[in-house]
């Protein structure tokens, strides 16, 4: 499961003029670890969306091209069992919290209720996302009153908990502090080790260096980049675009322009690091 | 680590460690209903006052005695004061017994008697409804609501708009702090407070909607509109033998308060004022 196509496709908003996505092909393979950047308004969130089955199935607008998940067109599919198989979570944590739970115990466990969990499974579940998301102290407070960093760990957590074979995660981190933050990339990347696939949309451009195994650019609605990870954030055609790239990457470019080369452009700072004790012996 | 004593309580059914409150609420909505009932029929002061004391020890059994008393009592206070003054205001024709003179408003006996006998009927219903809302969370109302077949999405409608209030509220306070922190004037007399007031209620309008939508997709992400049967982490203890046995006697005791009421009460003394 979790093979997505994308054939050419091109979407629309409703009442919008021009498309929030342009002519994307792309193949998401089972198992693998997307990161997807570029500017706002570059239609990141809406590629989550269309990942997702929430474009044409929520967001109706015009939808041209294929998107074919798992060998069906998403037209096809049916929107509530993608949700049994395509785990979300989105930007505005405030939102994401359901309202009607007491506890974020219980806020947790909403998802594996609705799937039909028996008691015991959703108990054990619950008390080991809680403790990969170290929000233990948490499981007894009103989801409602938490703040917007402790909220975004619990909705992600409510998604996690739901053990989906994909996950599509636009911007997790956005109210986390940087402890926070590493947190959350040290649990994708153990979802990673699960072999999950994983799409993450993120500006944190370092973490992405360090955990992603390909990468999208989308600018105005186009992929304007993709391929490994190392290979385009390394490029400097990024560079040139004005697109973020790592600092370990701008480095390398600036050591390239000051006559004194790497091996190779580094992505993350151990790779930078490496490269220089290299140059140096 | 996770309170295993806090993790625990989902193993068993849910329970607050009072009688009336660890009744199902099918139970105790089924006796106050019945009882409610009750008197409408009587319709006398007497009935509806013994009902409110009967109703109010009962709610001192429930943890939720607070929430009970402080609407009961305001309910209680209002509807009687009301029906009483503006009963002595309309209702002279057959009042005889002079009561108290008011700087020249003359009240009667009869019109008093008469007005405690409407307003029994109300206060009575009302405060025994008031004891199954007020001791009985939403939350369980619609566990068994679930329960009995109501579709998954309308206890979530029921449960959510509380929420939904208390959400509002707080956009409207942001809004109209960030009206004030922009220099607009949003204390004084009235009108100035209702000038500051009514912008804020198209952004309100908006974000609540922008908030449906970004709701919806957050429900659809745990798998809300599944066609599976849904399990419950919180469980209420289902009705028991008992409690059947209590349903079955309010529903007697409100079938035999038809026939006492219109039978036997209305002969009594204490109601011919009525």
């Amino acid at each position: 499961m979790a093979r997505i196509e994308l054939k050419d496709v091109t979407y629309r908003y409703p009442y919008t003029k021009s498309p929030a996505l342009k002519h994307i092909t792309y193949t998401f393979e089972p198992g693998k670890f997307y990161g997807i950047i570029g500017e706002n308004g570059g239609g990141k969130t809406t590629l989550c969306n269309l990942l997702r089955g929430l474009i044409p199935h929520f967001y109706q607008g015009s939808l041209k091209g294929d998107v074919i998940i798992d060998g069906t067109d998403v037209r096809k599919w049916d929107t509530d069992e993608l949700s049994a198989q395509i785990g979300y979570v989105f930007q505005n944590p405030f939102t994401q919290i359901s309202g009607i739970k007491e506890t974020v115990f219980e806020e947790v466990g909403m998802g594996l209720e609705n799937l039909g969990y028996s008691e015991e499974e959703v108990i054990k579940r619950v008390c080991d996302v809680c403790e990969l998301l170290k929000i233990t102290d948490l499981v007894e407070k009103d989801p409602n009153a938490l703040s917007g960093g402790q909220k975004q760990r619990v909705a992600f957590a409510s998604i996690i908990s739901m053990d989906t074979e994909m996950l599509v995660i636009d911007e997790p981190t956005s109210q986390l502090d940087p402890e926070g933050t590493e947190d959350v990339f040290q649990i994708i990347k153990t979802l990673k080790e699960e072999h999950k696939t994983i799409v993450l949309v993120e500006h944190k451009i370092d973490l992405i260096a360090e955990f992603c195994d390909e990468i999208i650019v989308l600018k105005d609605g186009e992929i304007v980049f993709s391929g490994p990870t190392h290979e385009i954030l390394s490029n400097r055609a990024l560079l040139e675009a004005n697109a973020t790239i790592p600092q370990a990457a701008i480095f390398g470019h600036a050591m390239a322009d000051a006559g004194k080369p790497l091996a190779d452009i580094p992505i993350t700072i151990e790779e930078a690091e490496r490269l220089v004790r290299e140059r140096k012996g | 680590m996770i309170n295993q004593e806090f993790v625990d309580k989902f193993r068993h059914y849910h329970k607050y460690g009072t009688w009336w409150d660890d009744l199902n609420p099918l139970t105790k909505f089924v006796v106050c209903f019945m009882v409610a009932l009750t008197p409408i029929y009587a319709l006398t002061w007497w009935y509806g006052l013994g009902v409110c004391v009967i109703v109010s020890i009962v709610a001192m059994t429930s943890k939720f005695r607070k929430n009970f008393f402080s609407l009961a009592v305001k309910v209680f206070l209002i509807i009687t004061i009301l029906l009483v003054v503006l009963r002595q205001i309309g209702h002279r024709a057959t009042s005889i017994t002079p009561l108290i003179n008011i700087f020249g408003w003359q009240w009667y006996v009869e019109t008093l008697f008469n007005s405690l006998n409407r307003a029994s009927f109300i206060v009575g219903f009302s405060v025994t409804m008031i004891l199954f809302f007020t001791t009985t969370p939403m939350r369980d109302i619609t566990y068994q609501l679930e329960q009995m077949g109501v579709s998954h999405e309308a206890s979530y409608v029921m449960l959510s708009s509380m929420q939904n209030i208390i959400d509002l509220k707080a956009t409207a306070v942001t809004i109209f702090d960030s009206q004030k922190a922009r220099g607009i004037e949003t204390t004084g007399n009235a009108i100035k407070r209702a000038k500051a007031f009514f912008p804020t209620l198209a952004p309100l309008m908006i974000g609540a909607m922008q908030g449906t939508e970004e709701k919806t997709i957050a429900l659809d992400a745990r798998a809300f509109s599944v066609k599976r049967n849904h399990s419950f982490l919180r469980k209420l203890r289902p009705v028991q033998g008992y409690e059947w046995a209590m349903m079955a006697v309010a529903v007697i005791f409100n079938i035999a308060m038809i026939f006492v009421s219109f039978k036997i009460l209305k002969q009594l003394p204490v109601t011919r004022f009525f």
